[in-house]
């Protein structure tokens, strides 16, 4: 089954052409041919998964310029535990699509780019190669872009998309620079981490940081934050594949497959570390503030993220995977769940326009519950508890304020969850005719959450085995914590105090949203502006743009004389610095 | 006769046939392209069995003038009534370029600079509006003072060397007169590339000529420069690739910043990118022995992507991206996507490869420079994306079917190059 | 000074004062006719390098060289009277639409 699943990205590419080409030709149908390629994926990435082995694709000599010019691919369990996923969210997601976006006539362009995505992150999982990777890499960020901006007439989300596109960049660049700096040779990933292969300049530590930008602009880690909560201008079914379970977990991915890489570099594992930690406290609180429903969730996903960094930072490979594993089910239960009452809503999404109603939908709000428990870690009952329990356990071991901050960030986690759940689901409905109800569009949304929802309880109890199968391939494995121990329920009973402190607080308060009282609540259309610093480099940039581009001044005599003078200073300054 | 100059001569009689059945052609672009075609092929065909990366070349400049010569017959909206000189001037562009790229020695260098020159200065000339013949006589201009330098930089080798040969390090290092010399015609040949500070005519010519002509114009004399500038290099030595260095770094950021200005109008946007592109070539011709290699490369896959854009984009003044059919919207995506250098597209293998040499050869500094102009590149190319493929289902345009043979050529050929990159790699490097 | 040095200085000589006049008259013409002067320039060194180095395809180059300036100077008079024609000076700096 491995050689099988070590092509499986073209399996959605048949879709991607038919639909395309407008087949089947009816718009009720329209994107009915991509349908099969996700669950194609799953049951292929489950059989190679139970089956075991490994199997690795090489042709050399393709890109002979390079430093290993091979086209690698490589198939074993950890690809495909990440293609399971993929298949399993996918498939769901796009069930859940047919009901979303049955209105709009963009469906089938829709569904093209859908195709792309989910080719595209395969091949990045099972990429044998830094240059096969930066393939998949640069297709995961090119068709989020396109799916970000994919509504041009809602103003904002072309912006919103080149933000994505601007931290994509930042990534990708780290990873060429990867790519072109190892000696002749390397290049494979698994063997990154040999003598030969960090014999480059700047040694193990320059390549691991140059791993470890692409990863933080992959997963909106640190200051590479920015792109992700803006990327909620995309329709919510993709706010759950791309922006919640998949591509943002590619960065995860990229550390994890390299860890012994990260092991010659401790000083940046530790960067990671301290990097997600902060990054996971940092977003909670930003979560608190938010006044849009899907901002708040995103945040959300970037504390988790921020969480899974910290373990691979502490040298915890598996558990930050185990906790990838957990938290795609129940991040893309809570994305879909919101989007089935945004989209009865009209495509309202702020918070004050949305309270309330979510009693309404009574699948959206069992869906939500569940993930919010799974998220602050439920022990037993949900899966968040296993894999968050792991990530904590081992920090409080290797870095043990790390461990202890990650632990006490889990009431903050209650808090901001909490909040979402009650004002939507909770409060008093600000208007009860606010919600319309469409049958048929909201069958398929609402089936497509039972299977996230088992995910969300179930996979916890994965673990052992997971960790049995992928022990070879991670090294050294510390033991999981048993389901029930005392640091797990402690962590929980935090979660529990924050969420129970928000369902108070926002229920009993009819008019509050936000956490602060006095707070601005926005209303309106949902604004993605950069952040601060990052709409101030920007528009620095177009600043010296626009003096530049004027130099062109239309001038003939100028521009002669722009030629000698531009010479002669070159010359200048050559002999100066010679 | 070698291969290369049997190839130009093939490519001359071609465009002295079309001259004199300039009565039959005219107005009637389809007899144009029927016409002068075989000459383009068979051009390429004799010029390939040159030796490496001669023969690259050939096949190249010849492939970019048979894509424009295939574009012919939507010339009639932009070029009225000059369909014959454009392919006649298309056939005797691509004759000097392969004399400028086959080169042996610098005389016969500069004929075919003022050949290609000044047949696309002719060729940006006849395209319809004011616009254009402004751009073309800044574009003149500009190359005529060039030009001069050029050779006044050619009398100073004589004096210095004695032969119109490429002057060696020893022979640059023996006399002051010959390094001023290989700086004043490296010059001119940068001018052809558009390098900066050079390229401000450049840019002018490639913003308003008819769009099938443009393509032409950038590419031919990209990978024509690309070649000579090369040949130079090799025999001048480390000093003046250091300079290269410099200058392609220079253009790499200027060219970038200048393009991220440009949102409202793409034709410019795509000027100032061929000006990067050109900073990028200029980077690896000095980035040591690799470095003309990898350039070739570069500017081979350039010319490809750029054919493509152009293709898509011809037969309308100003881009209508609200109207164009499917196949043209995904030739002109698949075209952005390359030319930004997203893998796994041609652009991109050839991005990387120049990483590479530059990173051995050139230092960090300038490749930093490289990375930092190549992914950010993103943000302009692809910024008309989104409108473009969501217009794709629009009201169309009645389809133009002669559109289609050019623009199935240019993405064939951008899709081949993507997937095995290796043969042209193979023909770059010399044999 | 020897007369091959007063050649070399004539014609650096020249070649300044052809390029000061391209950068400095607005009057196309009156570009072309500096551009000319530095090509004449230019010819004259590639003599004086025929007669220094006594080669024959220097003098073959000289001769190319003033066919490449009847060139230029044929297309560049023709692009400026089709350029300047419908302008009501002939000024370079007024022909300035394709800017930024």
């Amino acid at each position: 089954m491995m050689p099988l699943l070590a092509w499986s990205w073209v399996f959605t590419l048949p879709g991607l052409l038919l639909t395309a080409l407008g087949v089947p030709s009816s718009r009720n149908k329209a994107g009915y041919a991509s349908l099969a390629g996700p669950p194609l994926l799953l049951l292929v990435a489950l059989a190679a998964l139970l089956n075991g082995g490994s199997y690795a694709v090489a042709f050399d000599n393709w890109l002979p310029f390079l430093p290993d010019g091979a086209y690698r691919a490589l198939a074993d369990p950890l690809s495909a535990l990440l293609l399971a996923i993929l298949g399993f969210v996918a498939t769901l997601v796009y069930f859940y699509s047919l009901g979303y976006m049955a209105t709009d006539p963009a469906r089938r362009r829709f569904f093209v780019y859908l195709d792309l995505f989910v080719a595209a992150m395969a091949l990045l999982v099972l990429a044998g190669n830094l240059a096969v990777l930066l393939i998949g890499w640069t297709g995961v960020g090119i068709s989020s872009f396109l799916l970000i901006s994919f509504w041009r007439d809602r103003p904002g989300t072309l912006s919103a998309g080149l933000q994505a596109l601007a931290a994509n960049a930042i990534g990708d660049g780290a990873l060429l620079l990867a790519a072109s700096i190892v000696p002749t040779g390397c290049g494979a990933l698994v063997t990154l981490q040999t003598p030969r292969c960090t014999g480059g300049p700047g040694g193990a530590e320059f390549l691991a940081l140059l791993l470890f930008v692409a990863a933080a602009a992959k997963s909106a880690q640190g200051p590479l934050y920015f792109w992700l909560p803006n990327a909620m201008a995309g329709p919510t079914p993709i706010s759950a594949l791309i922006h919640a379970a998949t591509m943002v977990a590619a960065g995860v991915y990229l550390l994890v497959r390299s860890h012994a890489l990260l092991a010659l570099a401790p000083e940046v594992s530790l960067a990671i570390a301290v990097i997600g930690v902060a990054t996971a406290l940092g977003a909670s609180v930003a979560s608190l503030y938010q006044t849009n429903f899907k901002k708040g969730i995103a945040y959300s996903t970037v504390a988790q993220l921020g969480y899974m960094f910290a373990g691979v930072g502490v040298g915890a490979p598996f558990a930050g995977l185990f906790h990838l594993f957990t938290h795609a089910s129940f991040k893309a239960l809570l994305f879909l769940a919101a989007g089935i009452v945004i989209h009865g809503a009209g495509g309202r999404e702020s918070l004050s326009e949305l309270r309330g109603l979510g009693r309404f939908f009574p699948f959206s709000r069992v869906g939500f519950l569940i993930g919010s428990l799974a998220l602050i870690g439920t022990p037993l009952v949900t899966a968040g508890s296993f894999s968050k329990d792991a990530i904590i356990d081992a920090a409080i071991a290797k870095q043990p304020i790390i461990g202890w901050l990650l632990l006490a960030g889990v009431i903050l986690t209650g808090l901001y969850i909490g909040r979402l759940f009650s004002i939507v689901y909770l409060a008093p409905p600000v208007d009860v005719h606010a919600a319309h109800h469409d049958a048929q569009s909201e069958r398929p949304m609402n089936w497509s959450l039972v299977p996230l929802m088992v995910g969300a309880i179930a996979f916890g109890w994965l673990g052992s085995w997971l960790q049995a199968t992928l022990a070879p391939l991670l090294g050294e494995i510390e033991a999981l914590p048993p389901p029930i121990d005392p640091r797990g329920l402690l962590a929980f009973a935090l979660g529990a105090v924050g969420f129970g402190l928000a369902w108070w607080y926002f229920t009993r308060r009819a008019e509050a949203v936000a956490m602060a009282p006095g707070q601005p609540v926005a209303e309106g259309e949902p604004t993605y502006r950069a952040a601060g610093w990052v709409s101030v480099l920007a528009d620095a940039g177009y600043a010296v743009a626009r003096s530049l581009s004027r130099v062109q001044s239309g001038g003939l005599p100028r521009y002669a004389m722009g030629s000698f003078i531009g010479l002669a200073l070159i010359l200048l300054l050559r002999e100066a610095i010679r | 006769m070698t291969p290369p100059q049997q190839a130009i001569v093939v490519l001359v009689v071609g465009a002295i046939v079309v001259l004199l059945m300039v009565g039959v052609v005219s107005g009637h672009p389809l007899r144009a392209t029927v016409l002068s075609l075989p000459f383009g092929v068979v051009a390429a065909v004799v010029g390939i069995q040159s030796p490496h990366p001669f023969g690259l070349a050939i096949v190249g400049l010849c492939g970019v003038a048979c894509v424009g010569l295939l574009l012919l017959p939507v010339l009639d909206a932009e070029v009225p009534a000059h369909v014959a000189e454009a392919a006649a001037l298309l056939l005797l562009g691509t004759a000097g370029a392969v004399a400028l790229a086959t080169a042996t020695d610098l005389l016969q260098a500069v004929v075919g600079l003022e050949t290609l020159a000044l047949s696309a200065v002719i060729l940006v000339a006849i395209s319809a509006g004011g616009r254009p013949l402004e751009a073309a006589f800044k574009y003149f201009v500009l190359g005529a003072i060039s030009l001069a330098g050029l050779l006044y930089g050619l009398g100073l080798i004589y004096l210095g060397t004695g032969s119109f040969a490429f002057p060696s390090a020893a022979q640059i290092a023996s006399s002051p007169l010959t390094l001023a010399g290989v700086v004043l015609v490296g010059m001119g040949f940068a001018f052809e590339l558009a390098l900066f500070p050079f390229h401000w005519g450049a840019l002018d010519a490639y913003t308003a000529a008819a769009p099938s002509l443009a393509g032409f114009v950038m590419s031919a004399s990209k990978l024509a420069a690309a070649l000579v500038l090369g040949r130079l290099v090799l025999a001048a030595g480390v000093e003046v690739g250091q300079l290269l260095v410099w200058i392609g770094s220079l253009t790499i950021v200027w060219g970038t910043f200048g393009a991220i200005a440009q949102a409202a109008d793409l034709r410019r946007m795509l000027a100032y990118s061929a000006i990067t592109h050109a900073g990028f070539i200029g980077l690896a011709l000095g980035s040591g022995a690799n470095g003309p290699a990898t350039a070739a490369f570069y500017a081979a896959v350039y010319g490809s992507m750029a054919m493509l854009v152009f293709a898509a984009l011809a037969g309308s003044g100003e881009p209508e991206l609200r109207s164009m059919g499917r196949l043209r919207a995904v030739a002109l995506g698949l075209g952005l996507f390359s030319l930004s250098g997203i893998p796994p597209t041609p652009g991109f293998w050839a991005k990387l490869a120049v990483l590479v040499v530059a990173w051995q050869a050139a230092g960090p500094l300038p490749t930093l420079i490289a990375v930092a102009g190549g992914v950010f590149s993103v943000l302009y190319y692809l910024r008309p994306l989104p409108d473009l493929f969501a217009a794709v289902r629009g009201t169309q345009v009645t389809p133009r079917p002669v559109l289609v043979p050019g623009v199935m050529v240019a993405v064939l050929a951008v899709v081949g190059l993507g997937l095995f990159p290796g043969v042209i790699w193979a023909l770059a490097v010399s044999s | 000074m020897s007369s091959e040095a007063l050649v070399l200085a004539t014609s650096a000589a020249l070649f300044a004062v052809g390029a000061a006049g391209a950068l400095v008259h607005r009057h196309p013409v009156a570009m072309l006719m500096a551009i000319e002067i530095m090509l004449n320039a230019a010819n004259l060194l590639i003599v004086l390098g025929a007669r220094v180095r006594g080669g024959a395809d220097a003098e073959g180059a000289a001769l190319v060289v003033l066919v490449l300036a009847a060139a230029e100077a044929v297309i560049g008079l023709a692009l400026a009277l089709a350029l300047f024609r419908r302008k009501p000076v002939p000024d370079v700096d007024a022909a300035a639409e394709l800017r930024g």
